[in-house]
């Protein structure tokens, strides 16, 4: 179970003086997933996060990277260049230039010539720095800075990718272009693991999320399935009149579960706990009752409000 | 071709790369090259004017007539100048470098990335102390030739010079890699460290440039071990070389070095055994430096030493200082004895030093402790028994391999006590080691119990109530000098044994016992409550998580 996982961790723990920031946790991701970590701050997001890349030592359990044991004093090698790590904070040597930089790194991660060179082209290219090779870091803005240190993170091809909040603080635009690139090493086959407090960027990237609460990892599923257990349907309606037919339509209806009728707007939304079929008898009963309609969609519950449903129960 | 030669060199060490990216720049290289060639002229300049000056004229002239410029000696000053001059750049502002490299690095937060690559310790850690000194060296390579012309000219053999260099080298590997640990181990003190470390290394090297000057650089005792990390030690065996007698030149007197003795063996007669001994000594102590560089290298909240490289260290300890405390019987003065009472004190002192060291090496901190006794249990199930965990184990308390480690030099000093014309004072060494094992265990005790404790700056607590321990009692001692007694609780305990009751050095060793009884009871207290206390939050979140 644990070798055809890209990541597993058993009973993983971390505790700090009485305060448990990681409690028990037992995370699987498979190989090629992007996972997003969702949590508030505290819930102990970074402290997995770190203790998966080797930056801090579990106080019990344990971390499988591709079936091999993770230790932070005696890593191999092998499972050192298969990971890749972004903290939220990203340290850089500002009396460098950014070629110089990942070319040290490239060498840290034991790529050697013309190979190496290639590779920093192609990073470069990849989080569009291309044409600041030879600028010093201390000139690049914040979010150029972001970009490179994930350059450095990625520069030696590892298989698997922790990322910690990699676009908080950043601007709408570098957050997008950060976004592309994200996609792009997706589709290189990496696994990625991120964590951002942006959840329509983890809505938009992740293949499955994750919800830490208090230390506990809460939740764990693909987005498909969190949606479809969790995530409630509403189905938007807007007539010309006859909302008193309609009302009494929906009352009948067995898979209405609750309406509410917008005051602003003049809409109905109504929580609907049927599939597609269902949807289109509804909307069929609809017409045929001779309800003038003139808007009829679905939508479910975002990510966000799955989270904060979640979250509080188990905090509760 | 400098950067295909540097290229090259990256794939090899790319920490040094890293180091010689960022400082081998033409501006700095110019300003590296100026200085150096600037502080050559002006010390030649200043030696040409002393050659006029009227003290000059005494010191280099010769012939009964006419004042013949001696140039063989002028050309000795000035070769010995520059040694020293290059001596106290390399190792006081090389080391005052390092350490404020890697604990910015450790504050930046970029040695966490390093430490993730594949690259191992020690190819970092040598790519800096290679690197990070780099425009010391180039500034050194720049005074090279004016240093070996001087040499040559003085009639210095060429051997012997470069002698000079290995020693200078293995000092500089030396105090580099200690640099390195001591800026790893408190890079949360900030670059302050920096000033501390090379003030260290600058006020040891004036201290031992004086006294080798002065010709007073052996002690015939525990202390000459000291001696022993000054690179300076092997510059009598140069000046010796030349056709001077001492009177012409009055410094580094190679007949002053000649009476060190090692378990009474003549080493320091011989430049080869003198400075291979040296090297042996800077080995061994850069080896056990290296042990913990790597273990706090790859894991900053690590122990420094495992318990059982510290048995190793404590045991060569003992071995080389043991060596000497054993000395000729010409050196020991008219009462042979005291010389060799005062040899074990002096030995004693510089193993309480050493066990401070080991004390804070070995002691785990509390977040440490607490795991260790939640989980604990867990390790007794993998057929680890508690002994084996407290002798051998990273997180266990640090108590009982501080007592093994007393165990360890205190049985090596036992020979040596029996068998030495010791006469009226053996039985005095023999409380003395007693005492001094007993306070260092007290010590370990209280500095065990005060990491373990719930507050703020529990390393600043423990350092301050240990430095009160070791100091207050021996400045009391020394105001009330007529009540020796006092001084049985002191690191100069040795010192009382001989003045007081036997009856009253075995009541102060019962006392001490009993004080590590208490002290032994109160920690498997603290350990017991912080155990049970990790439980009931567990307990408590399990709970949390289920309802």
């Amino acid at each position: 179970m644990v070798k055809d996982k890209a990541i597993a961790t058993r009973a993983l723990t971390k505790q700090f003086d009485r305060h448990i920031a990681v409690n028990d946790v037992d995370l699987q991701i498979a190989s090629g997933e992007v996972y997003g970590l969702i949590g508030p701050n505290g819930a102990g997001k970074t402290t997995l996060i770190r203790m998966l890349a080797a930056a801090e030592e579990p106080t019990t359990g344990e971390i499988y990277l591709h079936g091999e044991r993770l230790h932070l004093e005696d890593s191999t090698s092998t499972l050192k260049r298969r990971l890749g790590y972004l903290p939220d904070d990203f340290p850089l040597y500002n009396d460098l230039t950014v070629w110089d930089y990942l070319d040290y790194f490239a060498r840290l991660y034991q790529l050697r010539s013309p190979q190496r060179r290639r590779r920093l082209q192609e990073v470069l290219e990849l989080v569009q720095l291309a044409n600041k090779r030879n600028s010093e870091i201390s000139t690049l803005s914040r979010g150029m800075k972001q970009r490179l240190s994930l350059a450095r993170t990625i520069i030696h091809q590892p298989i698997l990718l922790l990322l910690d909040e990699p676009v908080s603080g950043l601007d709408p635009i570098s957050r997008m272009q950060f976004r592309e690139i994200i996609k792009t090493l997706q589709e290189a086959g990496m696994t990625i693991l991120i964590s951002s407090h942006i959840l329509s960027d983890i809505g938009e990237l992740c293949t499955s999320v994750g919800i830490m609460e208090l230390g506990y990892l809460v939740e764990s599923a693909s987005l498909q399935e969190l949606y479809q257990r969790f995530g409630r349907q509403q189905i938007i309606l807007s007539t010309l009149g006859a909302r008193e037919v309609l009302q009494g339509e929906l009352q009948n209806h067995s898979l209405v579960e609750d309406w509410e009728v917008m005051p602003d707007e003049g809409q109905i939304r109504v929580s609907f706990a049927g599939d597609a079929n269902d949807r289109a008898e509804l909307l069929r009963s609809l017409v045929t009752a001779g309800i003038p309609l003139t808007q009829f969609h679905c939508t479910t519950e975002d990510l966000e409000t799955i989270f904060l449903t979640l979250g509080h129960q188990q905090a509760s | 071709m400098v950067q295909t030669l540097l290229n090259r060199l990256g794939e090899v060490n790319p920490q040094l790369f890293r180091e010689f990216k960022g400082r081998l720049k033409p501006r700095n290289l110019a300003i590296a090259a100026v200085s150096s060639v600037l502080a050559q002229v002006l010390l030649y300049l200043f030696f040409q004017t002393r050659l006029s000056a009227h003290d000059g004229i005494a010191r280099y002239c010769q012939g009964a007539y006419s004042c013949n410029s001696n140039w063989q000696l002028w050309w000795l000053d000035l070769f010995v100048a520059l040694s020293l001059m290059g001596m106290f750049a390399l190792l006081v502002v090389g080391t005052y470098l390092l350490i404020r490299d890697i604990v910015r690095e450790e504050r930046r937060g970029t040695l966490g990335f390093i430490r993730l690559s594949p690259q191992s310790a020690v190819s970092i850690l040598i790519g800096k102390m290679l690197g990070v000194p780099a425009l010391l060296y180039v500034m050194g390579a720049i005074a090279l030739p004016l240093h070996l012309g001087a040499g040559l000219a003085a009639q210095i053999p060429l051997s012997l010079i470069f002698s000079f260099y290995a020693v200078l080298a293995a000092s500089c590997a030396f105090s580099y890699s200690a640099a390195l640990l001591f800026g790893l181990v408190s890079a949360r003190l900030g670059e302050f460290q920096a000033w501390l470390g090379s003030s260290a290394v600058l006020f040891y090297l004036c201290l031992m440039t004086g006294a080798s000057l002065t010709n007073h650089s052996v002690f015939w005792s525990s202390a000459d071990w000291l001696t022993l990390f000054y690179p300076g030690k092997v510059l009598p065996y140069l000046v010796g070389e030349t056709s001077h007698s001492l009177g012409s030149i009055g410094y580094f007197n190679v007949k002053d070095l000649a009476q060190l003795h090692w378990y009474r063996l003549p080493l320091w007669n011989s430049a080869e055994t003198g400075m291979g001994f040296l090297l042996l000594n800077y080995g061994l102590w850069s080896y056990w430096i290296w042990q913990g560089l790597k273990r706090r290298f790859s894991n900053p909240r690590i122990i420094i030493l495992s318990k059982q490289q510290s048995y190793g260290l404590s045991g060569s300890f003992a071995l080389v200082n043991l060596g000497f405390v054993f000395q000729p019987s010409e050196f020991l003065g008219d009462i042979p004895e005291q010389a060799l009472f005062m040899n074990f004190a002096t030995l004693l002192g510089f193993e309480l030093l050493l066990f401070l060291g080991l004390i804070a090496a070995l002691s785990p901190h509390r977040q440490t402790l607490q795991d260790w006794a939640r989980y604990r249990h867990r390790a007794t199930k993998e057929n680890r028994s508690l002994l084996k965990e407290l002798i051998g184990g990273d997180k266990s308390p640090s108590t009982v391999a501080i007592a093994l480690n007393l165990a360890i030099t205190s049985l090596a000093l036992l020979p040596a006590i029996l068998f030495l014309p010791l006469g009226e004072y053996r039985i005095p060494v023999l409380f003395g080691v007693v005492l001094n094992a007993s306070l260092i265990l007290i010590y370990a005790m209280l500095t065990q119990s005060l990491l373990l404790m719930k507050m703020p700056k529990r390393e600043t607590w423990a350092a301050g109530v240990v430095s009160a321990l070791v100091l207050l009692p021996l400045v009391s001692s020394a105001i009330f000098i007529e009540t020796p007694g006092l001084r049985l609780f002191s690191a100069g305990a040795i010192f009382a044994t001989s003045q007081v009751p036997v009856t009253t050095v075995f009541f102060s060793i019962l006392g001490q016992w009993l004080a590590i009884a208490l002290l032994g009871l109160q920690m498997k207290r603290q350990l017991q409550k912080a155990g049970e206390s990790t439980t009931k939050a567990l307990l408590s979140g399990k709970r949390l998580a289920q309802s």
